[in-house]
Protein backbone atom coordinates (compact mmCIF):
# COMPACT_ATOMS: atom_id res chain seq x y z
CA UNK A 1 0.00 0.00 0.00
CA UNK A 2 0.98 3.63 0.20
CA UNK A 3 1.79 3.99 -3.46
CA UNK A 4 1.68 7.75 -3.54
CA UNK A 5 5.34 8.42 -4.22
CA UNK A 6 5.04 12.19 -4.06
CA UNK A 7 2.98 12.47 -0.93
CA UNK A 8 5.85 13.97 1.07
CA UNK A 9 6.32 17.01 -1.14
CA UNK A 10 2.62 17.68 -1.64
CA UNK A 11 2.75 17.09 -5.38
CA UNK A 12 1.03 13.73 -5.28
CA UNK A 13 -0.50 12.38 -8.44
CA UNK A 14 -3.98 11.10 -7.71
CA UNK A 15 -3.95 8.90 -10.81
CA UNK A 16 -1.06 6.86 -9.48
CA UNK A 17 -2.64 6.03 -6.16
CA UNK A 18 -4.41 2.71 -6.14
CA UNK A 19 -7.56 2.29 -4.07
CA UNK A 20 -6.86 1.34 -0.48
CA UNK A 21 -8.48 -1.50 1.37
CA UNK A 22 -10.55 -0.59 4.38
CA UNK A 23 -8.21 -2.62 6.61
CA UNK A 24 -5.22 -0.52 5.54
CA UNK A 25 -6.74 2.69 6.83
CA UNK A 26 -6.96 1.24 10.31
CA UNK A 27 -3.26 0.33 10.54
CA UNK A 28 -0.60 2.66 11.92
CA UNK A 29 1.95 3.76 9.31
CA UNK A 30 4.80 1.79 10.81
CA UNK A 31 2.86 -1.49 10.49
CA UNK A 32 1.93 -1.01 6.88
CA UNK A 33 3.63 -2.90 4.10
CA UNK A 34 5.03 -0.96 1.17
CA UNK A 35 4.98 -2.82 -2.13
CA UNK A 36 7.42 -1.79 -4.85
CA UNK A 37 7.55 -2.42 -8.55
CA UNK A 38 10.49 -3.51 -10.66
CA UNK A 39 12.05 -0.10 -11.34
CA UNK A 40 15.72 0.63 -10.69
CA UNK A 41 16.21 1.96 -7.15
CA UNK A 42 12.60 2.88 -6.78
CA UNK A 43 11.42 5.82 -4.74
CA UNK A 44 10.25 3.37 -2.11
CA UNK A 45 13.72 1.87 -1.71
CA UNK A 46 15.23 5.36 -1.46
CA UNK A 47 12.64 6.33 1.17
CA UNK A 48 13.40 3.17 3.12
CA UNK A 49 17.17 3.67 2.93
CA UNK A 50 16.75 7.34 3.90
CA UNK A 51 14.83 6.22 6.99
CA UNK A 52 11.62 7.89 5.84
CA UNK A 53 9.60 4.73 5.26
CA UNK A 54 9.47 1.13 6.47
CA UNK A 55 11.18 -1.64 4.53
CA UNK A 56 9.27 -2.21 1.29
CA UNK A 57 7.54 -5.50 0.67
CA UNK A 58 8.31 -6.62 -2.85
CA UNK A 59 5.44 -7.46 -5.14
CA UNK A 60 7.46 -9.54 -7.60
CA UNK A 61 10.66 -11.54 -7.81
CA UNK A 62 12.69 -8.71 -9.32
CA UNK A 63 11.80 -6.21 -6.64
CA UNK A 64 12.39 -8.88 -3.99
CA UNK A 65 15.93 -9.27 -5.30
CA UNK A 66 16.45 -5.51 -5.23
CA UNK A 67 15.32 -5.29 -1.63
CA UNK A 68 17.58 -8.20 -0.76
CA UNK A 69 20.53 -6.54 -2.50
CA UNK A 70 20.06 -3.32 -0.52
CA UNK A 71 19.59 -5.25 2.69
CA UNK A 72 22.98 -6.84 2.10
CA UNK A 73 24.61 -3.56 1.17
CA UNK A 74 23.18 -2.02 4.33
CA UNK A 75 24.53 -4.93 6.36
CA UNK A 76 27.99 -4.34 4.90
CA UNK A 77 27.69 -0.57 5.47
CA UNK A 78 26.75 -1.21 9.10
CA UNK A 79 29.84 -3.35 9.53
CA UNK A 80 32.05 -0.60 8.11
CA UNK A 81 30.38 1.95 10.37
CA UNK A 82 32.02 0.24 13.32
CA UNK A 83 35.55 0.28 11.97
CA UNK A 84 37.94 2.21 14.18
CA UNK A 85 41.28 3.83 13.55
CA UNK A 86 44.06 1.28 14.06
CA UNK A 87 45.77 2.05 17.38
CA UNK A 88 49.21 2.45 15.84
CA UNK A 89 47.96 5.25 13.58
CA UNK A 90 47.11 7.54 16.50
CA UNK A 91 50.56 7.00 17.98
CA UNK A 92 52.15 7.63 14.58
CA UNK A 93 50.30 10.92 14.21
CA UNK A 94 51.44 12.14 17.63
CA UNK A 95 55.02 11.10 16.86
CA UNK A 96 54.93 12.91 13.51
CA UNK A 97 53.70 16.24 14.90
CA UNK A 98 56.22 19.09 14.72
CA UNK A 99 58.06 19.66 17.99
CA UNK A 100 57.19 23.36 18.06
CA UNK A 101 53.80 24.63 19.11
CA UNK A 102 51.62 25.84 16.24
CA UNK A 103 52.22 29.51 15.48
CA UNK A 104 49.55 31.98 16.45
CA UNK A 105 48.07 33.72 13.44
CA UNK A 106 49.19 37.38 13.65
CA UNK A 107 48.00 40.23 11.45
CA UNK A 108 50.71 41.38 9.02
CA UNK A 109 51.44 44.63 10.86
CA UNK A 110 52.28 42.71 14.02
CA UNK A 111 54.65 40.31 12.32
CA UNK A 112 58.37 41.01 12.78
CA UNK A 113 60.37 41.93 9.70
CA UNK A 114 63.86 40.53 9.19
CA UNK A 115 66.09 42.69 6.99
CA UNK A 116 69.54 41.52 5.94
CA UNK A 117 72.40 44.08 5.54
CA UNK A 118 72.35 43.60 1.77
CA UNK A 119 68.62 44.28 1.65
CA UNK A 120 69.10 47.39 3.85
CA UNK A 121 71.86 48.71 1.55
CA UNK A 122 69.78 48.04 -1.54
CA UNK A 123 66.80 49.84 -0.02
CA UNK A 124 69.01 52.82 0.95
CA UNK A 125 70.51 53.00 -2.54
CA UNK A 126 67.04 52.88 -4.04
CA UNK A 127 65.85 55.73 -1.83
CA UNK A 128 68.92 57.86 -2.71
CA UNK A 129 68.36 57.25 -6.42
CA UNK A 130 64.69 58.14 -6.07
CA UNK A 131 65.59 61.33 -4.17
CA UNK A 132 68.13 62.31 -6.82
CA UNK A 133 65.61 61.73 -9.60
CA UNK A 134 63.02 63.89 -7.86
CA UNK A 135 65.66 66.60 -7.21
CA UNK A 136 66.72 66.61 -10.87
CA UNK A 137 63.19 66.88 -12.12
CA UNK A 138 62.53 69.87 -9.81
CA UNK A 139 65.74 71.61 -11.00
CA UNK A 140 64.76 71.17 -14.65
CA UNK A 141 61.50 73.00 -14.02
CA UNK B 1 30.11 14.40 13.77
CA UNK B 2 29.86 11.52 16.16
CA UNK B 3 32.14 11.77 19.15
CA UNK B 4 33.17 9.50 21.94
CA UNK B 5 32.10 12.07 24.47
CA UNK B 6 28.36 12.68 24.50
CA UNK B 7 27.85 16.41 24.65
CA UNK B 8 25.79 19.09 22.96
CA UNK B 9 27.45 20.66 19.90
CA UNK B 10 28.01 23.89 21.83
CA UNK B 11 29.61 22.11 24.79
CA UNK B 12 31.71 20.08 22.42
CA UNK B 13 32.86 23.20 20.60
CA UNK B 14 33.81 24.84 23.89
CA UNK B 15 35.76 21.80 25.01
CA UNK B 16 37.53 21.68 21.64
CA UNK B 17 38.34 25.38 21.87
CA UNK B 18 39.80 24.84 25.32
CA UNK B 19 41.99 22.01 24.03
CA UNK B 20 43.09 24.15 21.08
CA UNK B 21 44.10 26.95 23.47
CA UNK B 22 46.18 24.49 25.48
CA UNK B 23 47.93 23.21 22.36
CA UNK B 24 48.63 26.75 21.15
CA UNK B 25 50.09 27.53 24.57
CA UNK B 26 52.61 24.76 24.05
CA UNK B 27 50.86 21.66 25.44
CA UNK B 28 51.51 19.41 22.45
CA UNK B 29 50.10 16.31 24.16
CA UNK B 30 46.67 17.91 24.46
CA UNK B 31 46.31 17.44 20.71
CA UNK B 32 45.95 13.70 21.30
CA UNK B 33 42.52 14.39 22.84
CA UNK B 34 41.35 15.80 19.51
CA UNK B 35 42.87 12.85 17.65
CA UNK B 36 41.13 10.35 19.93
CA UNK B 37 37.84 12.18 19.65
CA UNK B 38 37.68 12.60 15.88
CA UNK B 39 39.94 10.06 14.22
CA UNK B 40 37.39 7.22 13.91
CA UNK B 41 34.76 8.98 11.78
CA UNK B 42 37.52 10.64 9.76
CA UNK B 43 39.26 7.31 9.21
CA UNK B 44 35.99 5.73 8.05
CA UNK B 45 35.49 8.60 5.64
CA UNK B 46 38.98 8.25 4.19
CA UNK B 47 38.61 4.47 3.98
CA UNK B 48 35.24 4.73 2.28
CA UNK B 49 36.56 7.26 -0.21
CA UNK B 50 39.83 5.53 -1.07
CA UNK B 51 39.01 1.87 -0.42
CA UNK B 52 42.50 1.35 0.95
CA UNK B 53 43.37 1.13 4.66
CA UNK B 54 46.97 2.20 3.97
CA UNK B 55 45.94 5.27 2.00
CA UNK B 56 43.27 6.13 4.59
CA UNK B 57 45.90 6.00 7.34
CA UNK B 58 48.23 8.25 5.35
CA UNK B 59 45.52 10.79 4.61
CA UNK B 60 44.46 10.79 8.25
CA UNK B 61 48.02 11.34 9.43
CA UNK B 62 48.73 14.13 6.95
CA UNK B 63 45.43 15.80 7.77
CA UNK B 64 46.03 15.85 11.51
CA UNK B 65 49.56 17.19 11.01
CA UNK B 66 48.17 19.93 8.77
CA UNK B 67 45.47 20.64 11.33
CA UNK B 68 48.13 20.93 14.06
CA UNK B 69 50.24 23.33 12.01
CA UNK B 70 47.28 25.56 11.21
CA UNK B 71 45.49 25.17 14.52
CA UNK B 72 45.56 28.91 15.18
CA UNK B 73 43.41 29.42 12.10
CA UNK B 74 40.44 27.40 13.39
CA UNK B 75 37.29 29.50 13.34
CA UNK B 76 34.12 27.79 14.52
CA UNK B 77 33.83 24.01 14.84
CA UNK B 78 37.08 22.06 14.89
CA UNK B 79 35.35 18.83 13.75
CA UNK B 80 33.92 20.46 10.64
CA UNK B 81 37.25 22.15 9.90
CA UNK B 82 39.31 18.97 10.20
CA UNK B 83 36.67 17.05 8.23
CA UNK B 84 37.19 19.44 5.32
CA UNK B 85 40.94 18.85 5.47
CA UNK B 86 40.41 15.07 5.30
CA UNK B 87 37.73 15.33 2.60
CA UNK B 88 40.02 17.50 0.47
CA UNK B 89 42.89 15.10 1.08
CA UNK B 90 40.73 12.25 -0.23
CA UNK B 91 39.66 14.22 -3.29
CA UNK B 92 43.25 15.21 -4.06
CA UNK B 93 44.30 11.58 -3.80
CA UNK B 94 41.48 10.48 -6.10
CA UNK B 95 42.50 13.08 -8.66
CA UNK B 96 46.03 11.75 -8.73
CA UNK B 97 45.42 8.06 -8.82
CA UNK B 98 43.83 5.51 -11.06
CA UNK B 99 43.17 2.34 -9.20
CA UNK B 100 41.73 -1.03 -10.08
CA UNK B 101 40.87 -2.81 -6.88
CA UNK B 102 41.64 -2.66 -3.20
CA UNK B 103 39.71 -4.41 -0.48
CA UNK B 104 39.46 -4.45 3.27
CA UNK B 105 41.82 -7.41 3.56
CA UNK B 106 42.43 -7.21 7.27
CA UNK B 107 38.70 -7.33 7.95
CA UNK B 108 38.09 -10.36 5.84
CA UNK B 109 38.54 -12.88 8.61
CA UNK B 110 35.48 -15.12 8.90
CA UNK B 111 33.13 -14.34 11.76
CA UNK B 112 31.87 -17.03 14.05
CA UNK B 113 28.25 -16.45 13.11
CA UNK B 114 28.11 -17.58 9.51
CA UNK B 115 28.81 -20.63 7.45
CA UNK B 116 31.86 -20.65 5.16
CA UNK B 117 29.59 -20.23 2.14
CA UNK B 118 27.88 -17.21 3.65
CA UNK B 119 31.23 -15.72 4.60
CA UNK B 120 32.61 -16.24 1.10
CA UNK B 121 29.51 -14.57 -0.30
CA UNK B 122 29.91 -11.63 2.08
CA UNK B 123 33.59 -11.20 1.26
CA UNK B 124 32.72 -11.20 -2.41
CA UNK B 125 30.09 -8.53 -1.87
CA UNK B 126 32.63 -6.41 0.02
CA UNK B 127 35.05 -6.54 -2.89
CA UNK B 128 32.34 -5.93 -5.46
CA UNK B 129 30.93 -3.04 -3.45
CA UNK B 130 34.40 -1.48 -3.18
CA UNK B 131 34.94 -1.88 -6.89
CA UNK B 132 31.53 -0.40 -7.66
CA UNK B 133 32.14 2.53 -5.30
CA UNK B 134 35.41 3.29 -7.06
CA UNK B 135 33.58 3.78 -10.35
CA UNK B 136 31.38 6.53 -8.92
CA UNK B 137 32.22 10.20 -9.35
CA UNK B 138 33.94 11.50 -6.19
CA UNK B 139 30.98 13.69 -5.22
CA UNK B 140 28.56 10.75 -5.48
CA UNK B 141 30.91 8.44 -3.61
CA UNK B 142 31.40 11.04 -0.89
CA UNK B 143 27.65 11.44 -0.44
CA UNK B 144 27.04 7.66 -0.40
CA UNK B 145 29.86 7.01 2.07
CA UNK B 146 28.73 9.76 4.42
CA UNK B 147 25.12 8.56 4.35
CA UNK B 148 25.56 4.80 4.41
CA UNK B 149 28.98 4.06 5.88
CA UNK B 150 29.24 6.96 8.31
CA UNK B 151 25.51 6.96 9.06
CA UNK B 152 25.16 10.74 8.98
CA UNK B 153 21.89 12.60 8.54
CA UNK B 154 21.39 14.72 5.45
CA UNK B 155 21.37 17.82 7.65
CA UNK B 156 24.73 16.91 9.15
CA UNK B 157 26.15 16.22 5.70
CA UNK B 158 24.86 19.55 4.40
CA UNK B 159 26.47 21.29 7.35
CA UNK B 160 29.84 19.64 6.77
CA UNK B 161 29.89 19.96 2.99
CA UNK B 162 28.33 23.41 2.80
CA UNK B 163 25.57 22.38 0.43
CA UNK B 164 21.84 21.77 0.57
CA UNK B 165 19.94 18.72 1.81
CA UNK B 166 18.16 18.49 -1.55
CA UNK B 167 21.42 18.40 -3.49
CA UNK B 168 22.81 15.71 -1.20
CA UNK B 169 19.67 13.57 -1.47
CA UNK B 170 20.02 13.79 -5.21
CA UNK B 171 23.67 12.68 -5.04
CA UNK B 172 22.89 9.76 -2.73
CA UNK B 173 20.00 8.63 -4.92
CA UNK B 174 22.15 8.83 -8.03
CA UNK B 175 24.89 6.86 -6.27
CA UNK B 176 22.38 4.15 -5.29
CA UNK B 177 21.08 4.04 -8.83
CA UNK B 178 24.60 3.55 -10.19
CA UNK B 179 25.54 0.96 -7.56
CA UNK B 180 22.39 -1.02 -8.15
CA UNK B 181 23.00 -1.00 -11.89
CA UNK B 182 26.52 -2.32 -11.28
CA UNK B 183 25.62 -4.95 -8.70
CA UNK B 184 22.14 -6.17 -9.56
CA UNK B 185 23.23 -8.42 -12.38
CA UNK B 186 25.25 -10.47 -9.95
CA UNK B 187 23.31 -10.07 -6.74
CA UNK B 188 19.74 -9.18 -7.62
Amino acid sequence: MLDNLNARDGSGDAHRERPRRASEHAQPLSDKEVPIGGTATSEMINSWLDGDAPEPVAVNAESARQVDLWRRIEEESQRRRHLVTPAHVKAQIMAALPADAPQMALPWWKKSIHVSPVMALAAAAGLIALGAAIGNSMRIR
Amino acid sequence: MKTTVPASPTDQQEVDQDIISRVLAGNRDAFSVLINRYSDPLYRHALGMTGSPDVAEDILQMSFIKAYQHLAEVRGRFDAWVFRIVANGCKDWLKNIRRTHLSYDEDDQPSGYSTPDEELDRTELRSDLDRALMTLAPSLREAFVMKHVEGRSYEEMADLLGTTVGALKMRVHRAREALQALLEEKYA
